[in-house]
């Protein structure tokens, strides 16, 4: 890998950075705009950036634009996964990732699903590092094909 | 789960219970946070599913 190479990784990496942080912080996904402020780069540069994480599939943007709609494995967008800590909340795009947000931010949670099957509420969680709760969560897309469609799997 | 499926015409997937979707999202996410994260290259992303009792077809990447 070149030098240049390496340095456009390296922004696109903190462009990453910043993007997860903000929405540990907030629950909210930033903006190009608000992340090449922050990281004192041109919009044009921090969109491109965008693109480039989802392609890799670290982010997933809403259809034809550069807004954020999941940061795996947070969602910028309200889903039936709420996972909350202390007084802050976030949402999860899937059961899988609700439990991702504590591995994520290396803490405890409780975590609100609902039963796909029944409607019941599911409570479960990370107590003392450890899980909790009953239940099991159903996967329908193999794993082989998780990203032919991300928002269905 | 069975019916659920049926009802609404899809083919059974796979299940993981909490304690693996746990394991899981830790070795999976735990890194997400932090300055030197990559993603998992396919053979490391299988030996993860591996490691936390994920294995057959459904989860051969």
């Amino acid at each position: 890998m070149s030098g240049g190479d390496t340095s456009a990784d390296s922004v696109t990496n903190a462009v990453r950075l910043a993007i997860y942080r903000a929405i540990e912080r907030s629950g909210s996904a930033p903006g190009a705009a608000e992340v090449a402020r922050a990281l004192d780069l041109a919009p044009a540069d921090v969109e491109d950036r965008y693109r480039a994480l989802a392609g890799a599939h670290v982010i997933v943007l809403h259809a034809e634009t550069v807004e954020i709609k999941w940061a795996p494995p947070f969602s910028a967008v309200k889903t039936p996964f709420v996972v909350r800590a202390g007084r802050s909340a976030w949402h999860a795009p899937c059961a899988w990732d609700a439990f991702g947000i504590p591995a994520a931010i290396d803490c405890d949670a409780q975590i609100e699903a609902v039963c796909a099957w029944s409607g019941a509420r599911v409570p479960c969680g990370v107590e003392h590092g450890l899980a909790c709760g009953d239940g099991l969560i159903h996967l329908l897309v193999p794993a082989a094909h998780f990203w032919d469609d991300i928002a269905y799997t | 789960m069975n019916s659920w499926c049926s009802d609404r015409g899809v083919v059974r997937g796979a299940t993981m219970t909490i304690p693996q979707a746990w394991e899981l999202s830790q070795k999976w996410y735990g890194t997400r946070l932090e300055l030197d994260f990559r993603r998992p290259t396919k053979d490391e992303a299988q030996a993860i599913f591996e490691s936390v009792g994920l294995t057959g077809p459904f989860w051969k990447l």
